[in-house]
């Protein structure tokens, strides 16, 4: 389990997370929503340590941050990870050179799955096929979590499906995701949690099928309630 | 320290190309000005014995034997070592904000990798130890080849011979960068690594701190230079020499640890506690 336990971010003098607490499950899909600038990205770089915290902490199954937290939780920031004159074979050798959780088996998986060559410049990928190679990096880390920042930004409908197609598929098994997404309506159907951020604190965390089932409301239409009060 | 090892490797492959041009770049030019001074040294005792039928005794009454030192103080040599220091010096910087400027956005992946950080911070040390010491040693060997060159150009009437080892010592700087004993080697190679992990440390201040990292790291690395420096301050200024050569070396070298140690310290710290995307 990930535990986000009363973190506070500050960015100079503008706090962008003034006390946010939630927790995400093995097997369970859970969902960052918020508007632009609420401070999504910084809760993941803040899980893996990449942005330092002022107050609070984050457990990943119990301990607090280590490097070998790596081999736990992988994380698909919204830009490569790589080089851009990689080839994408290089990318996978520099994985798993570094990382004991790399799975070249399921690499070549979804690389044949995007339809992708091995051979390929990174900088020569479109940006769907560069989303596509950054999902791949961070999935085929035998990893507990896995953390993804906005995966469907920016990239056409075909690859949108594609990589949404992901979510269902055995790559993510009973692996726990924290996603962060604008584009709610590709993925509302498969969210196990909504963790709505509003002004630097969660304003509603809920079970997706619950709030569907007692209440007979989609994910956006919390949104919507949130965000018009 | 596998994980080291693997970073170093990797940097090592990223410095491959800039590294190769830039030796190539170095060397054309020193060789280009073996060539053209001694091609221009030969032209003019020609020019003496043949135009104005001098003696060859007579030749040498006007301009003396041509030694390699006149290659070696000419603005060919100078030129090159100031290019390849400033190279140094430039890829100091280069090797942190590659990875976190415009488009490459490696430093994500660098922070990521399942090893303690300051392994990141060792590879990228030891990377410009190592490019410093490849151009280093790589002088050597042309030395003895731009001498080799100098002998084939200029007639043996005409030029004193001086071995790679003798035109080593024919500047102040070059004295820097070939010490006479291993103990020098040691003292100036070792403050040129202390003064690389203070800028790397300022760096980390700054991909920290952003603008006001800039000045804690200004401050920080104006401090590290007092320390490093401050035996030899203390024993002018308020000693009045008091202190033997010896003595002031054995306090420089325990400075330097010092500095040293503090700014890999603090740049573990950093990169474990306050660096930010």
């Amino acid at each position: 389990m990930i535990e986000v336990k009363h973190i506070v971010k500050k960015f100079g003098r503008k706090t962008v997370l003034k006390d946010v607490s939630f927790t995400a499950n093995k097997g369970e899909i859970t969902c960052l929503i918020g508007i632009n600038g609420v401070g999504k990205t910084t809760i993941l770089n803040a899980i893996t340590r990449l942005t330092p915290l002022n107050d609070g902490e984050i457990l990943v199954n119990g301990e607090s941050f280590h490097p070998s937290i790596f081999e736990k939780v992988s994380y698909i920031p919204d830009t490569i990870t790589m080089l851009p004159n990689m080839k994408i074979k290089d990318a996978m050798e520099f994985m798993n050179d570094f990382y004991k959780s790399w799975n070249q088996e399921r690499a070549d998986e979804i690389l044949q799955f995007f339809n992708l060559k091995e051979e390929e410049k990174i900088s020569s990928l479109s940006k769907g096929n560069t989303a596509k190679v950054n999902l791949m990096l961070g999935l085929a880390l035998d990893t507990d979590f896995v953390l993804m920042d906005e995966p469907f930004s920016g990239i056409d409908i075909f690859s949108r499906e594609q990589i949404a197609d992901v979510f269902t598929s055995h790559l993510i098994e009973d692996r726990g995701v924290i996603i962060t997404t604008h584009e709610i309506n590709d993925i509302e159907h498969l969210i196990d949690k909504a963790v709505i951020l509003n002004d630097g604190i969660v304003v509603k965390e809920f079970s997706t099928e619950e709030i569907r089932e007692t209440e007979g409301k989609s994910v956006i239409d919390v949104m919507r309630e949130v965000y018009r009060q | 320290m596998k994980s080291y090892l693997k970073l170093l490797n990797f940097e090592m492959n990223r410095l491959a190309k800039f590294l190769f041009i830039l030796i190539l770049v170095v060397f054309g030019i020193q060789i280009a000005g073996t060539v053209v001074i001694s091609l221009g040294f030969t032209s003019e005792i020609n020019d003496l014995m043949i135009r104005q039928g001098l003696t060859e005794e007579e030749v040498l009454n006007v301009f003396g034997k041509m030694t390699f030192q006149q290659i070696v103080i000419s603005v060919f040599f100078f030129g090159t070592i100031f290019i390849a220091a400033t190279s140094v010096l430039f890829y100091i910087f280069l090797i942190w904000y590659r990875d976190w400027v415009g488009k490459n956005t490696f430093a994500y992946r660098l922070l990521m990798l399942p090893t303690n950080r300051i392994n990141v911070y060792l590879a990228k040390l030891s990377t410009i130890l190592i490019m410093t010491l490849t151009f280093v040693a790589l002088q050597i060997i042309l030395l003895k080849f731009e001498i080799q060159l100098f002998e084939w150009i200029v007639p043996e009437a005409f030029r004193e011979d001086l071995t790679v080892s003798q035109a080593l010592r024919q500047s102040i700087e070059m004295g820097l960068l070939y010490p006479y004993t291993f103990f020098e080697f040691l003292i100036n190679y070792g403050t040129g690594i202390t003064l690389v992990a203070v800028i790397f440390t300022f760096i980390l201040f700054e991909r920290s701190y952003r603008v006001k990292g800039i000045f804690i790291g200004i401050g920080y690395g104006v401090l590290s230079i007092l320390v490093l420096f401050s035996p030899f301050y203390i024993n002018d200024l308020l000693l009045n020499n008091y202190f033997y050569t010896d003595e002031l070396i054995l306090m420089f070298i325990m400075a330097d640890i010092i500095v040293l140690g503090s700014a890999i310290f603090l740049g573990h710290y950093l990169l474990k506690n306050k660096i930010r995307i």
